[in-house]
């Protein structure tokens, strides 16, 4: 494979933490717009693990995931007293706040001759270990591709147990999922904790890919992204939001045909989807069609 | 003392109109009432109240000498509590088998291991598909509830409710909008699945169905206890048949 598609494969597989993320707070019952903050989070835990304290990149991992997971627990604990719009508009307004911290946030340390770490406004530069650690580019992209593995097999697993039915069931309906013991409120908070988690993984992978990160980079477009991927693919299964990643960055922003009209087109699919399958293409219903011809 | 339900000087106001009033009960482990009164009497709020849907004003409540007051809803859900609605609630983005699964979640416990995990999972399974197979929906397990008839849905609701192994079922109208056969039918797989040993609280308006499953009645009118006491007795009460039944003179 060349550069070119091993770059765009490895987009649309890091893109995939991002959608996965957002699609587990709808299948809880939330709308956010703020999963960016967690991918900024994660990418600059991550980049300062690496490339500043010179950590080994399993721990910028693992600090990356801690970092996602307790902030999101920590917004979630205030923010899940919300529901609906006002949650949605704090999910949001927690993201730019992020992205307002982040723009004055910094932390360099001279490492090798090189002046390097989180400068503000400037970005972040010479996030550099996978060219450190002589990764190429296709071997990188097998590493996000197996945590994205990893991230999709505790989906299923959690399918196979009884947790996603938990999230589901208090997606669709607290009071009744209260009258069957489940503690709405609990469920809530930690699914949020595992979505900024998921999207911290995802943001630290993107940013010893990239390099070179900046706050700009986690507006609120990326956010409107990663929620309409699980509105396109599909709410009754993880592979809806990878579906989803996979129309907009496979096919609208790589073919060339809709250069420079990717936004309409993509605009005006969320809008078509919403309305002739609400629940997006892979919904519940299809899935348990599939799953019923699958078992004869 | 192993006891069942205790409710005490019951009282459930919405601002100035009382919804209930002063009400006392006593259900003993293992014993069926039937609650019936006239529309607005109070009989969903009592079973809101009893299940932690809605606090009351005054009184108290007590399941197996564990006070309830003020709990909610999940947490007397764990304790062995568990109801079907009026208004028939089911999920209805998971299928048939996800929401007996949903109704498993009281009862379930933490594996230590895989292995221990899979055989409570099998264990989970066999008595999910042994409940829809007693309501003739086993064969619909894999549906959404979109596929389901109303009568269908009100079984779903029941099986559920049994999905979670309660000490105390509270069943709310689980009749309504059927056939008299259906309703027979039902009676009869409440009688040999349900109520076998369960303590029972069943909301009803038609009386043949009560007075097939419950030995004890309790009549509510107006949020206030106008009759409580066997069943046969209680629907020939006088002032129930002039109240609730209609009757004149």
């Amino acid at each position: 494979m060349d550069v070119y598609t091993i770059t765009v494969l490895a987009n649309i597989a890091l893109f995939s933490f991002l959608a996965i993320s957002a699609w587990l707070l709808l299948l809880v019952g939330e709308i956010s717009f703020g999963q960016q903050a967690y991918f900024a989070i994660g990418a600059y835990t991550g980049g300062v693990s690496t490339a500043v304290l010179q950590l080994p990149f399993g721990i910028a991992l693992l600090m990356a995931i801690a970092a996602g997971g307790l902030f999101a627990g920590l917004v979630a604990i205030p923010a899940m007293r919300l529901s609906g719009l006002h949650f949605s508009i704090a999910s949001l307004a927690f993201a730019e706040l992020v992205r307002s911290v982040l723009n004055v946030f910094q932390y360099q340390r001279w490492v090798d001759g090189y002046l390097t770490g989180p400068d503000g406004v400037n970005g972040f530069r010479d996030i550099r270990w996978i060219y450190d650690a002589g990764i190429d580019p296709g071997t990188y992209f097998l590493m996000i591709l197996g945590c994205l593995s990893v991230v999709m097999l505790g989906v299923v697993m959690a399918s196979y147990g009884r947790g996603m039915t938990i999230v589901r069931s208090v997606g669709e309906n607290r009071r009744l999922a209260a009258a069957q013991g489940m503690n709405a409120t609990r469920v809530r908070i930690i699914t949020a904790s595992v979505a900024g988690a998921i999207a911290a993984l995802g943001g630290t992978l993107y940013a010893h890919m990239a390099t070179y990160i900046e706050p700009a980079q986690f507006g609120l477009m990326i956010g409107v992204h990663s929620l309409a991927y699980g509105l396109i693919g599909g709410m009754g299964t993880v592979f809806g939001p990878l579906l989803g990643v996979l129309i907009d960055i496979g096919a609208l922003e790589t073919l060339r045909i809709f250069s420079g009209y990717r936004m309409i087109f993509f605009g005006g699919l969320v809008a078509l989807v919403l309305i002739m399958r609400p629940r997006g293409i892979l919904d519940e219903a299809t899935v348990a069609k599939v799953q019923r011809w699958l078992r004869g | 003392m192993a006891s069942g339900l205790r409710v005490s000087n019951l009282s459930l106001k919405y601002g100035g109109v009382s919804a209930l009033c002063g009400l006392s009960m006593d259900l003993a482990p293992g014993e069926v009432i039937g609650l019936i009164g006239p529309n607005g009497s109070g009989k969903t709020s009592f079973l809101n109240l009893v299940t932690g849907f809605e606090f009351p004003t005054e009184g108290a409540i007590f399941f197996e000498g564990q006070e309830l007051t003020g709990k909610s809803a999940q947490s007397i859900a764990r304790k062995g509590i568990a109801r079907t609605f009026q208004n028939l609630q089911v999920f209805s983005r998971l299928s048939v088998y996800e929401n007996m699964r949903a109704g498993c979640h009281r009862c379930s416990k933490p594996s230590s291991s895989f292995w221990q995990f899979k055989a409570a999972r099998n264990a989970e399974k066999e008595r999910i598909l042994s409940l829809l197979d007693c309501f003739s929906l086993a064969d619909m397990a894999l549906d959404t509830p979109e596929a389901l008839t109303l009568v269908q849905l009100r079984q779903l609701d029941l099986a559920r409710a049994l999905a979670s192994e309660p000490k105390l079922i509270l069943l709310d109208e689980p009749a309504a909008g059927m056939t008299p056969y259906e309703t027979d039918q039902l009676a009869k797989t409440l009688q040999d699945h349900v109520l076998n040993g369960r303590s029972a609280i069943i909301i009803e308006h038609k009386i043949d169905f009560i007075a097939a499953l419950a030995k004890r009645t309790f009549v509510l009118s107006a949020g206030r206890a106008i009759a409580d006491g066997p069943t046969d007795e209680v629907l020939c009460d006088k002032d129930v048949r002039r109240i609730y039944l209609g009757e004149c003179g």
